[in-house]
């Protein structure tokens, strides 16, 4: 065989190699990708995830700042009527929450059970796959935590935080393993739901699924990103010889659950703090867990649950904590994303964080220390009465606190007003956009009675209902001047809101809907100026890139969210398909 | 979080799958009504409805199948990816039945299962499932129904915290909660000192009803209590001296105590003042296998009569009646 003739051999070998490996890389270990490599790959640089390209989207919220937004202006309110379809792309049906990173014209994606894949951003076409070998009972247990938000790049790797508790760096140009780190033992339920953040060259990572398996509750780690080796943890339950070890009502660490920091986290480089949610402790209601009723002399306000946190990135110290609602007994998390903005406030200009939990409530405080600055109600809610308008301390409704035996109306419902689809921050608007949702549970506190571990979050049944006197619109939008704390629109559908938020820099804000609509409004007037049925509900993180100086808005739909799901049930006419889930990509036509 | 779909615990939760036997036969009855069911799929505001009341032996088939039939055709099943690639059992002559292998009572079910399907004089096929399994999601339950049984055995008797797709026997055995310790003096929980710190498992009934009644005496004379996260860590707890007394059920404890030498020294002591805590044991099965339903309680209630469960339960000394 000559020389050429067995060049040609390989060549051919390897092609047929990568027409035939989608089935083979699902069977093997860490299969390797399938085809080709990204050409002329360029390391993403520290600099460019401070100031990304317009063109890339290199982050969850694309910058560290949690905001959301796009400067890209090509697709704009003059001429969105004309957005259609530029390609689209089948995703691995299931529970899909994903959102595209789109690096230097390469755009990758999460598929449900975690498979990555690099695409061509501009047409479509794969260009390698990496499928991980879960365990098959993971597999085979599936839902909500074989699906993950979002992905990380930095230099040369792309960083997945895996379903059977792994982080994994892929090189970005060829899909291969660089590193995998074991963070957690998923058989004891620990599990990534969302992946990692990249601040001051280390890669940050939060844990959710930490029912009693393991008491002690979650925590965040800091990594190495050229090896994975773990630098640091920070529990999001306080531990003995932590100052707030005392705030658990007494019960000892092994009785101890929760706090899980399942949405990431945004990043102030000036302040080189990374600013990290937490959810509610475990179980959820209050009498249940042993936090009520409060023991004489004890605090029971559960730290470090419903919270921010803001750590060093380089250390893993923590250096505040601020938080939101105290000894949760509803499953109402403040667990999202940490908006980053500088607001006017008494006269002066504060370095603010604000974040939004599932009562609802726009919260802002001071990033640089913790302090509370102030707080506005979006949707109907039951649970606060009042705010300290100093300190920000929350009053409870004792009537809305569900007690053993009694059942309670609270509203919002468990799944909350707004769920993980993300809220966003244009600062061309200097507004904020939320997706909303109203409704109420009559929630009832029931035994678990497992007979095995308790490993789960709950026990209650949360009967979802609409509130009091509702219209039968369930979905909202709204929009809030954070500056002077004043609404600006609100939009109202019958449709529950899924999806996140995206506004752009040509005066639009895209997000998603149950009904399967994509959606884009005016961002200053909440007019509706496009929209597309897809072929699922919107589900996904929208986002937008360009190549080659075409502007692309990208989003993913499907079924199977679980946040989704228990939305549905107030609109049980508007049914969606089971499976099906689909990366869409639109673009203006060319010319 | 939460992000999790609602978590059921029910027995633990689903249990994890395996392979899709080979060309098993099987037995699937009330097909007309599956599909009926799949295809007016109507979820209604609130995620759970009541347990279907439990019918005896005496109920007539058509109306059970009358009442059914609203519910059913309300009932939103979980999402299962392809779904549709589980086809419907055809053979009538076997009775599919799943126990779990985290179980306490594993022993025990098999021993049930097997006389179940005897009663009905069907061909018992006994599936074990649970094995590293990690989640406690009830959808799960949905699946290895479709897949793998046509009933799971070792479910307790909870009114309204069984989803609409899925129903529950009656009673094969009535078991205890029962609290232990390790003092070799005190009689019952009146005589724990209230100085001592007394543990329960997280959210069980018992533990919940222990709850209740500290919270009606005054502060001054309530025991400290601390939720455990399972029955073995609380006997753990107790054999470690970190709590003086655990409320746990009893079956775990009757499980854990062979099979844990440090549990040997523990015992049972009464839960006065607090009243017994019982709970009642069946089966699930999928709510539209009506029909199945109905010969299942017939059969239970058949040999809890006659003396068969009786006689199981005491061929292994498990801490149960029969449920008359």
């Amino acid at each position: 065989m000559s020389r050429c003739s067995l060049k040609s051999w390989l060549l051919a070998a390897t092609l047929l190699a990568g027409l035939t490996a989608p089935g083979l890389a699902q069977q093997q270990p860490n299969a390797e990708p399938i085809s080709t490599a990204v050409k002329d790959f360029k390391p993403v640089t520290a600099d460019m995830l401070l100031k990304p390209d317009p063109a890339d989207w290199l982050m969850w919220r694309r910058t560290y700042d949690g905001w959301g937004y796009s400067p890209l202006d090509q697709i704009n309110k003059g001429n969105i009527k004309n957005l259609q379809v530029a390609w689209s792309w089948s995703l691995t049906p299931g529970a899909t929450e994903t959102t595209p990173l789109v690096h230097n014209g390469v755009l990758y994606i999460f598929n449900y059970a975690d498979k990555v894949q690099a695409l061509n951003a501009a047409t479509g076409d794969l260009i390698w796959q990496y499928t991980r070998a879960l365990p098959a009972k993971l597999v085979a247990e599936g839902g909500n935590p074989l699906a993950k938000r979002s992905m990380a790049i930095y230099q040369d790797k792309l960083f997945v935080a895996t379903s059977d508790a792994h982080i994994v760096a892929l090189d970005a140009a060829t899909g291969k393993v660089a590193w995998d780190h074991t963070t957690a033992d998923w058989t004891k339920g620990w599990r990534y739901t969302s992946g990692p953040v990249i601040a001051h060259g280390k890669l940050i990572q939060g844990m959710t699924g930490c029912g009693n398996a393991e008491p002690g509750g979650c925590f965040i780690t800091g990594h190495d990103v050229n090896t994975g080796e773990e630098l640091w943890r920070v529990w999001t339950i306080a531990h003995p010889g932590d100052p707030n070890d005392g705030t658990w009502n007494g019960i000892p660490l092994e009785s101890r659950f929760g706090s899980s920091a399942w949405v990431p986290g945004s990043y102030d480089p000036e302040l080189n703090t990374v600013y990290y949610g937490t959810g509610q402790p475990y179980p959820w209601i209050a009498e249940m867990r042993g936090t009520l009723p409060k023991k004489e002399g004890a605090q029971n306000n559960a730290l470090y649950s419903d919270s921010t946190l803001a750590i060093d990135p380089d250390t893993g110290k923590l250096k505040w904590y601020h938080q939101y609602l105290e000894n949760d007994t509803w499953d109402l998390d403040y667990v999202y994303e940490r908006i980053l903005v500088d607001l006017p406030f008494n006269g002066e200009t504060r370095k603010a964080l604000v974040t939004t939990g599932k009562l609802g409530i726009i919260e802002a405080i001071d990033r640089v220390n913790g302090q509370w600055l102030w707080a506005k109600e979006t949707v109907p809610q039951n649970v606060v009465e009042k705010f300290d308008p100093k300190t920000g301390e929350k009053t409870i409704r004792a009537s809305a606190v569900p007690h053993i035996g009694q059942t309670t109306v609270n509203c919002p419902a468990d799944p909350g007003s707004r769920g993980w689809p993300a809220t966003a921050y244009s600062p061309k608007t200097q507004l904020l956009y939320l997706p909303l949702n109203e409704f109420c549970s009559n929630t009832t506190p029931l035994p678990l009675d497992p007979g095995q571990a308790y490993t789960g979050g709950g026990r209650a049944t949360f009967a979802r209902t609409t509130v009091p006197n509702s219209d039968g619109n369930i979905g909202r939008v709204d929009a809030f001047k954070l500056a002077d704390r004043t609404p600006a629109w609100t939009h109202r559908q019958r449709a529950p809101e899924t999806g996140a938020m995206l506004p752009t820099g040509g005066g639009v804000v895209f997000t998603g809907t149950w009904d399967r609509y994509f959606r884009a409004f005016d961002d200053t007037t909440g007019q509706v100026l496009w929209e597309v049925r897809t072929n699922n509900a919107v589900n996904g993180f929208p986002i937008t890139y360009s190549v080659n100086g075409k502007q692309y808005v990208a989003v993913a739909t499907g079924n199977g969210s679980s946040q989704m799901k228990a939305l549905a049930t107030l609109t049980p006419e508007i049914g969606s398909p089971d499976g099906g889930s689909v990366l869409w990509v639109f673009a203006l036509p060319d010319k | 979080m939460s992000h999790a779909p609602l978590n059921l615990p029910l027995k633990g939760g689903g249990p994890a799958l395996g392979p899709r036997p080979e060309g098993r036969p099987a037995k699937r009855v009330g097909w007309g009504l599956r599909h009926r069911a799949r295809e007016q799929v109507e979820p209604r505001p609130g995620t759970f409805c009541a347990t279907l009341p439990l019918s005896g032996g005496g109920l007539r088939w058509g109306l059970l199948f009358a009442l059914l039939i609203p519910a059913l055709a309300l009932a939103q099943t979980p999402y299962v990816q392809d779904e549709w690639k589980y086809g419907t059992r055809q053979d009538g002559t076997q009775l599919h039945y799943c126990v779990d292998e985290r179980d306490p009572d594993l022993p025990v079910a098999r021993k049930i299962g097997a006389a179940i399907a005897g009663a009905l004089l069907l061909e018992g096929k006994e599936h074990t499932v649970g094995e590293d399994w990690s989640g406690e999601d009830i959808d799960q339950i949905y699946q290895v129904l479709l897949e793998t049984c046509d009933v799971f055995l070792g479910f307790k008797l909870i009114a309204d915290v069984y989803p609409e797709w899925l129903t529950i026997t009656r009673g094969y055995y009535r078991g205890s909660y029962v609290l232990v310790t390790a003092n070799a003096d005190w009689k019952s929980l009146a005589d724990v000192p209230l100085s001592q710190v007394i543990g329960g498992t997280i959210g069980t009934s018992a533990d919940i009803r222990l709850m209740q009644y500290l919270e009606s005496l005054k502060p001054a004379e309530r025991w400290t209590h601390f939720p455990v996260a399972s029955d073995e860590t609380a006997l753990q707890d107790v054999a470690d001296g970190k709590l003086a007394a655990a409320l746990v059920w009893g079956p775990s404890f009757w499980a854990l105590q062979k099979a844990n030498a440090d549990f040997a020294k523990l015992r049972i002591i009464a839960l006065k003042p607090l009243p017994p805590s019982t709970m009642d044991v069946g089966a699930v099965l999928l709510a539209r296998e009506t029909f199945l339903r109905a010969n299942l309680d017939q059969a239970i209630a058949a040999l809890s009569g006659d003396g068969t469960i009786e006689g199981i339960l005491k061929g292994f000394g498990f801490p149960a009646t029969p449920v008359r």
